[in-house]
C-alpha cells in the first residue's frame, strides 16, 4: 500500500502540470503523461536539490513535490488573471479545442470495444504476472547494480559519483584502482527508485522494483494504444476508414500486449531490470505522440511537452537518447521529402510551433538546466564517442533480416513491411503527418537494427533491435486496421476490390497467425525455475559477513555460479565493485579490450603461483563461492579457513593470516 | 458494515456510468495493476522469507576474526535435530547433539585455544544425513 501511495510523487506534479497547460488530453493520455512528466520533474528536480548540496530526504522529497505541484496550479491562475485582465491576448482556437476535449472524445466507445479493451488488458496482465510470479525475487544482475545506486542515494540523500574500484598492476605488482568514472549508469534511472525507498520505506529486497518496473511497461503499451487511437483520428480526416479510431487502438493493444508479452523488451526486461531500455520503450513514443499531435493540432504546448520529455530521457538513458534523436531525425527527413513541394507551408507550420511561448520557455528551462545545474555523466565521461564509430565486434554489424523479425515477431514484421508499403505508395496519406512519422521513425530503426555501420553506429544490434518493438507494432496495427478499407469494394477507392467473405477469410488467417506467433513465443519464454531457496542462503551469507568485515578488509565472490550475486553489494554499501567479482570466463579472453585476469585466477587456481600472488597483492580476505563448483580447489588450500557452509555457498578466508 | 440504500443506489449508478466513460478504463487499469503489484509483493516475500518452502541450513563461526572456536546453526530446514564434532587434525576433541526448531539459531560455545598445528574442524550433519564443516587453519 505504501508503494502504491508513494506513487503520488509522480502523479502529483504530472496531473497538476497536464491540468494547467489544458492540453486536449484524453483521459487514458493524460494519466500516461502525467506520470511521464512527473517522472521528469521529480528527476530533473531532485538533481538540483542534490546540486544544491540539499539532501534527498523525506522532507526534501514532499517539499519538492508539493513545490512542483502548486507551482504549476499558482502560474496557471496568474496566466487566467493576466489573460481575464487582457482579453484581446487570449487563444480562444486552443480554449475552444479544450472545452471541445470535455465534450466529445476520439476515446469514446462502444461498450463492445470496452469489452474487448478490458479482455485483453486484463489478459496481458495475467500473462505477464504468472510470468513474474516465478522472476521478481531478487536475483537479476542488472537489477542488482541498479538499485545498489538506487540505495546508496536513498541511504546518503546525495547524487551518486558513478564510479567503481578496479584492479591495476603497477610495476608488477597488483592493487586496487582509485574508484574511476563509468558511462553505463545515468542518474535519473535510478532516482524514482530512490524516491520511492525514501517516501514508502519500501525495502529495495522485495517486489517493489519490478512493480514499478511493471507499471512502467504497462504504460507503454497504452500509450501505444493512445498513438494508434490519435493515428486513427487523422487517417479518418483523409479516408473513409472500416472501423473507428478506437478501434485502431484495440487491434493495436492486441498486437503489443498479449502477444510476444514475455519476450524482450516486455516483462524479460521487467524481471531483468532494464530499466533503461523499459523507461525508453514510453518515453520514446510519448515524445513521438506529443510531436504528432502538435503537429496535426498545431498546438505549441504539445511541442513543449515533447520537448521536455527528451530532455527528460537524456537524463534516464543515454542508449534511448540515442534512438530517439535518430529516429526523430528519420522522421523529420521523412516529413520535408512528403511535403517537398510544400516546404514553404511546412516552415510556416514549424515556426507557428516552435516560435511560441511555451515551446521557447521550454528550450530556455532545458538550456539553462543542462549547463548551468547538471549535465548527463555520460557526456561528461565522453561516452558518447564509444557509441558513434566503426562497429568493432560482431555483435554490432547488424542483424539479419530473420533475426530482426524473429526478434520483433514474424506476423508483427510482415505487417509492418505492408504498412511502409502503403504509407509510400498511397496517395490518401501523402498530406498526413502519420505516413512521414511513421515511414521514418520505423525505417530508421530497421537501419539501425540491419545496417548500422550506415549511420555509424557501434552499440551492440540485438540492443537496438528491443526499440524496434514499438514502431513495428503501431505499422502492423496500421496495415491491419486499414487494408481492409483500401481494398473492400465498400472503400472509396479500392485497389483491388476483393468480395467481403474472401476480404474477412484473408484476414482471419493473418489474425491467426499473428495470435500463433505471439502466443508460442510466450509459450516458448519459460521462467528459469525459481531460485528462492538459493537466493536466502546466499542474502543470509552476505547478512552474516557484513557486520564482521572492517573497512580493510577485501572481499571476493564468484558471478559465475552463485545466484542473485550483484545483489551481495546492497548488504555492504562500499562501492560499485565491492565484493570484487569473478566474472564469466569469455570475459577473460576479450581479444580487444585486455581485462585483469585477478579475479579469475583467484577463485580458479588460488592454489598456483598466479592466484598466490594476486591474493597477496590485493589482500583479499574473504572468498565466497558456489561449493558445487569451486570447493574442491579451496578444500585443498592450507592458507584458506571455510568460516560459513550452506548448500550453495561458502566463505572462505584469511583472517588471521 | 452494510451501506445504507441510498447510497448503495448512489454507488452502483456511479459505478455503471464510470463503466462507461474513458475514465472507467483508466480506474480499470488502476485496479489491475494494483491487484499485480499486491500479488507480486506477497509472492516475492514468500520466496525471501528463509522458512516458507525451504530446506535448508547454515553452519558458521561466531568469530572468524578471533580464536574463539563457538559456532552457530542457522536452521530453516525440515528436521529439527542436528548433531556436530570437533576434531582437530583429524582426532575427536567433542561431540554433541543440538536441538532446533525451523526458522532459529543455536549457539554453541566451545572452548578457545592457540590454533596452531592443523587444522580444527567443526562437522555437523542433521537427520537426514546431510554434512556441512567449517574449519580454522
Amino acid at each position: 500500500m505504501a508503494f502504491l501511495l508513494s506513487l503520488l510523487i509522480f502523479l502529483l506534479p504530472g496531473y497538476a502540470i497536464t491540468r494547467s497547460l489544458r492540453i486536449p488530453f484524453s483521459r487514458i493520455e493524460e494519466s500516461i503523461f502525467a506520470f511521464a512528466l512527473g517522472v521528469g520533474v521529480f528527476d530533473l528536480g531532485t538533481i538540483f536539490l542534490g546540486k544544491q548540496d540539499i539532501p534527498i530526504s523525506k522532507t526534501g522529497i514532499l517539499l519538492l513535490v508539493a513545490g512542483m505541484t502548486v507551482a504549476p496550479i499558482a502560474l496557471r491562475w496568474v496566466y487566467d488573471f493576466f489573460k481575464n485582465r487582457f482579453p484581446e491576448t487570449r487563444d480562444l482556437k486552443e480554449e475552444s479545442a479544450y472545452r471541445f476535449r470535455k465534450e466529445s472524445s476520439v476515446f469514446a466507445s462502444t461498450g463492445r470495444e470496452r469489452l474487448l479493451f478490458t479482455a485483453i488488458l486484463a489478459l496481458t496482465v495475467l500473462i505477464k504476472v504468472v510470468y513474474l510470479s516465478d522472476t521478481a525475487i531478487p536475483t537479476a544482475t542488472d537489477l542488482g547494480h541498479h538499485m545498489y545506486w538506487s540505495k546508496l542515494i536513498a541511504e546518503t540523500g546525495k547524487l551518486p559519483n558513478y564510479a567503481k574500484i578496479g584492479i591495476e598492476e603497477r610495476d608488477g605488482t597488483y592493487a586496487l584502482s582509485e574508484p574511476k568514472p563509468i558511462a553505463d549508469f545515468i542518474i535519473g534511472e535510478h532516482l524514482p527508485f530512490a524516491g520511492i525507498a525514501i517516501v514508502s520505506g519500501a525495502d529495495f529486497f522485495s517486489a517493489f522494483p519490478v512493480d514499478f518496473l511493471l507499471l512502467v511497461d504497462l504504460l507503454s503499451l497504452l500509450t501505444v494504444f493512445a498513438f494508434s487511437v490519435r493515428i486513427g483520428e487523422e487517417c479518418a480526416r483523409t479516408m473513409r476508414l472500416p472501423l473507428p479510431p478506437f478501434s485502431f487502438g484495440l487491434i493495436a493493444l492486441f498486437l503489443a500486449g498479449p502477444l510476444f508479452t514475455l519476450a524482450s523488451p516486455e516483462a524479460k526486461f521487467v524481471s531483468g531490470g532494464v530499466v533503461g531500455n523499459v523507461f525508453g520503450n514510453l518515453f520514446i513514443p510519448l515524445v513521438f505522440l506529443a510531436l504528432f499531435r502538435s503537429f496535426v493540432e498545431r498546438n505549441s504546448r504539445l511541442f513543449a511537452v515533447g520537448i521536455f520529455l527528451s530532455f527528460t530521457l537524456i537524463y534516464i538513458h543515454h542508449l534511448s537518447a540515442l534512438v530517439l534523436a535518430f529516429a526523430m531525425i528519420g522522421a523529420l527527413i521523412a516529413l520535408v521529402v512528403a511535403r517537398r513541394n510544400h516546404l514553404d507551408s511546412l516552415a510556416r507550420d514549424m515556426k507557428q510551433l516552435v516560435v511560441a511561448p511555451f515551446p521557447i520557455a521550454a528550450f530556455l528551462f532545458v538550456g539553462l538546466f543542462f549547463f548551468t545545474v547538471a549535465m548527463p555523466t555520460y557526456l561528461e565521461v565522453h561516452a558518447v564517442g564509444t557509441a558513434l564509430g566503426t562497429p568493432e565486434k560482431s555483435t554490432r554489424t547488424g542483424l539479419s533480416f530473420f533475426q530482426m523479425s524473429k526478434s520483433s515477431g514474424q506476423a508483427r514484421v510482415a505487417l509492418a513491411i505492408a504498412a511502409l508499403g502503403i504509407l509510400l505508395f498511397a496517395k490518401s496519406f501523402r498530406r498526413t503527418v502519420t505516413a512521414p512519422l511513421l515511414f521514418g521513425w520505423g525505417v530508421t530503426l530497421i537501419v539501425m537494427t540491419m545496417w548500422p555501420n550506415l549511420l555509424f553506429l557501434n552499440i551492440p544490434s540485438n540492443r537496438i533491435a528491443n526499440y524496434l518493438i514499438i514502431p513495428i507494432v503501431l505499422l502492423a496495427g496500421f496495415a491491419f486496421t486499414l487494408i481492409p478499407g483500401l481494398i473492400s469494394r465498400d472503400g472509396e477507392r479500392p485497389l483491388a476490390p476483393l468480395p467481403g467473405k474472401l476480404l474477412s477469410l484473408f484476414f482471419l488467417i493473418v489474425f491467426t497467425f499473428a495470435a500463433w506467433d505471439g502466443s508460442n513465443d510466450n509459450r516458448t519464454t519459460l521462467p528459469d525455475k525459481p531460485k528462492s531457496e538459493e537466493t536466502v542462503q546466499v542474502f543470509a551469507a552476505s547478512r552474516y559477513l557484513a557486520p564482521r568485515l572492517s573497512m580493510d578488509d577485501i572481499f571476493l565472490k564468484d558471478h559465475i555460479y552463485i545466484v542473485a550475486d550483484s545483489w551481495m553489494k546492497l548488504f555492504f554499501m562500499r562501492d560499485y565493485s565491492y565484493p570484487l567479482s569473478r566474472g564469466y570466463f569469455k570475459r577473460y579472453d576479450d581479444a580487444i579490450k585486455k581485462r585483469e585476469q585477478c579475479t579469475l585466477l583467484m577463485i580458479s587456481s588460488p592454489n598456483l603461483p598466479g592466484g598466490k600472488k594476486c591474493l597477496a597483492d590485493l589482500g583479499v580476505d574473504v572468498i565466497a563461492v558456489n561449493p558445487a563448483y569451486d570447493a574442491a580447489q579451496f578444500g585443498k588450500s592450507d592458507t584458506f579457513s571455510r568460516i560459513y557452509a550452506s548448500n550453495t555457498i561458502q566463505l572462505y578466508s584469511k583472517f588471521n593470516r | 458494515m452494510k451501506l445504507p440504500e441510498r447510497l448503495r443506489k448512489k454507488a452502483f449508478h456511479l459505478t455503471r456510468e464510470l463503466a462507461r466513460t474513458e475514465a472507467g478504463l483508466v480506474v480499470l487499469f488502476v485496479l489491475l495493476f494494483a491487484g499485480s503489484a499486491f500479488f507480486l509483493d506477497g509472492a516475492v516475500r514468500r520466496d525471501l522469507d528463509p522458512d516458507t518452502g525451504k530446506n535448508w541450513w547454515a553452519l558458521a563461526f561466531v568469530d572468524p576474526k578471533s580464536d574463539d572456536l563457538s559456532f552457530f546453526i542457522d536452521n530453516h530446514s525440515d528436521g529439527n535435530t542436528f548433531s556436530y564434532t570437533v576434531s582437530r587434525n583429524k582426532t575427536v576433541l567433542e561431540s554433541g547433539t543440538a536441538t532446533i526448531p525451523k526458522g532459529e539459531r543455536k549457539t554453541i560455545p566451545l572452548f578457545s585455544g592457540p590454533l596452531t598445528g592443523g587444522k580444527t574442524a567443526i562437522t555437523v550433519a542433521d537427520t537426514a544425513g546431510k554434512k556441512q564443516e567449517i574449519y580454522r587453519q
